[in-house]
């Protein structure tokens, strides 16, 4: 498959700090590619530089093969963008806002009145077309959010995280839409910090912290990073200073990640050592309020690479 | 494509649908001129009358309000997102600005419509051919201060700050230049700042116009320099809006 959005050397620093540094990656047509980064880990930024609405330091974005340079329209015009924000007029309808968005594209007359019904439709508002945003949920904002970007029928759409504080239900149907989105050929950037959407719909996925990128590949491809490493989360009911040293001495232990009263354990797997970890535990004097065994995922994978939790 | 008449229309509808600005742009002016029109009765001799006077320090008062209209059309806290939104569009960012500014000034313009009609009924004097000259005038500086707000809010990129800046300013503009009370007789420093306020030139060069026939060199002049001014505060609000910053 080849591919839609090459970007190369990706840099972006601001007076605070590098924000993005030496970002590579590259994006096959028709599939799900994820930016999985904890807040502050550069996602946004990336976003925005793709968007041509920030310059880069340094770096380069190939779009269908050709260099994107400047805000150039047929590159524009090729993207869906789903910013993390609310971004609609309040005061006017679904319909309306649809119209005007539809419109920056150039669609006008029944093309426009058939592709904004094809997104109302998408975004399950048909039957609320014509009722002001502001009397919508938090959810349905959400979904017009996203069926504002997808009016123009673009190759690639861009969501930065876009399931922030909304219920399950409108959760579920954001993750559902991108899946129907990749079943149509459309391509799709999804940013997110939680792990379990990322697994859920991500072909690709490239985890980012502190601006650069710390691994890439499928969700097989990162778990396989990590090996066979058998993986524990403990809580105690107070935070014990130096515990973390006494996992270090349990036979086999290979990684402990600490947030308060919280641990993260990393073990070998040929060596049983769950009673040592207990003892350890009770032996500083406090509560266990809770000892489980975690299957790998994101959040290990993480964790391996960067020795701290992906929620830190 | 050129996407400037859709934003323009937008920016406008956006403007007509909320009751506050279609207040401030119609009756606030003409409440103004109301009450002050009634508190300075028989100040200015037999030759003119208050409302005369009032009227035209209020209406270009009121012109040089516009830019609360494009600050707030701009960066209000409802409209930032879904302006910004915009760029994501094959859209320059010019012409997001230009759309503001020229929303604010169509807005505006409809609002001293209403009002020169009314104050044209009432027999306020405007000057000739109801008040054209005149009109033409708060219509320009109408622009320019629309575009002026765009630059000030780009460069304070937020919308009260900005609003409260220019308000101090224009403030002061209107009290050094006599918009509700001559200040000369408050000691020469007060007359040199009435005598050299932008806005006591404006003010004759309207009363030029309405008492001496018309003037349109002048208003001509007026008009052009403030066309120039208005470019100049655009090409300042491109360069200071930095589309990152906002993001």
């Amino acid at each position: 498959m080849s591919d839609i959005l090459r970007v190369e050397n990706f840099c972006k620093s601001f007076k605070t700090g590098v924000a993005v540094d030496h970002l590579s990656f590259s994006i096959p047509k028709g599939s799900v590619f994820c930016l999985l980064g904890p807040n502050g880990a550069g996602k946004s930024t990336t976003i925005a530089m793709l968007a041509s609405l920030m310059p880069r330091d340094e770096g380069k974005v190939f779009f269908d093969g050709s260099e994107v340079r400047g805000r150039p329209a047929r590159y524009l015009s090729s993207l869906g963008i789903v910013p993390q924000e609310i971004a609609l007029y309040g005061n006017l309808s679904a319909r309306a806002n649809l119209e005007f968005f539809a419109s920056l594209y150039g669609l006008k007359g029944k093309t426009r009145a058939q592709r904004v019904a094809a997104a109302l439709d998408f975004a399950g508002l048909s039957d609320r077309a014509d009722e002001a945003v502001d009397n919508f949920s938090g959810g349905m904002k959400r979904r017009l959010n996203i069926g504002c970007a997808l009016c123009h029928s673009p190759e690639l759409m861009i969501m930065d995280e876009p399931t922030v504080g909304i219920d399950p239900q409108s959760r579920n149907f954001i993750l559902d839409s991108i899946r129907r989105l990749r079943d149509r050929g459309t391509t799709v950037i999804y940013t997110s910090h939680y792990m379990e959407e990322v697994e859920e719909i991500g072909d690709d996925i490239l985890i980012m912290d502190h601006g650069k990128a710390i691994a890439e590949g499928t969700l097989e491809e990162l778990k396989s990073k990590i090996g066979d490493l058998r993986h524990y989360h403990l809580e105690l009911d107070a935070e014990v200073p130096g515990l973390d040293a006494a996992f270090y001495r349990v036979s086999g232990m290979k990684r402990v990640a600490t947030s308060g009263s919280v641990f993260d354990l990393e073990s070998l797997p040929a060596i049983d050592n769950v009673d040592a970890i207990i003892k350890t535990a009770t032996s500083s004097g406090r509560r266990i309020v809770a000892f489980s065994s975690v299957e790998s995922g994101l959040e290990q994978v993480f964790l391996t690479l960067t020795g701290r939790s992906l929620r830190d | 494509m050129n996407a400037l008449p859709t934003l323009v229309l937008r920016d406008t509808r956006n403007m007509v649908i909320r009751p506050m600005f279609v207040f401030y742009a119609t009756l606030f002016p003409l409440a103004m001129i109301f009450i002050l029109g009634l508190l300075s009765q028989g100040f200015y001799g037999e030759s003119m009358s208050s409302w005369d006077v009032v009227a035209v320090n209020l209406l270009l008062y009121q012109a040089l309000l516009s830019c609360s209209m494009s600050t707030n059309s701009f960066l209000e806290r409802t409209l930032k997102a879904p302006n910004l939104r915009v760029l994501f569009a094959p859209v320059r960012p010019l012409d997001l600005l230009l759309s503001k500014a020229l929303a604010s000034t169509l807005f505006c313009l409809g609002g001293f419509v209403v009002v020169f009609a009314i104050l044209e009924i009432l027999g306020v004097n405007l000057g000739p051919l109801c008040g054209l000259e005149l009109f033409g005038m708060v219509a320009a500086l109408s622009f320019t201060s629309s575009a002026l707000g765009l630059w000030v809010v780009c460069l304070v990129q937020d919308e009260p700050g900005a609003n409260m800046i220019l308000n101090l300013a224009i403030g002061i503009l209107a009290c050094t230049g006599g918009v509700f009370f001559g200040i000369e007789h408050f000691g020469p420093v007060a007359a040199a700042l009435a005598r050299y306020s932008p806005f006591t030139w404006l003010r004759e060069i309207a009363f030029q116009m309405i008492w001496n026939g018309g003037d349109p060199i002048g208003c001509a002049a007026t008009i052009g320099l403030s066309l120039v001014a208005a470019i100049a505060f655009l090409g300042a609000a491109r360069a200071a809006f930095k589309t990152e910053d906002f993001v």
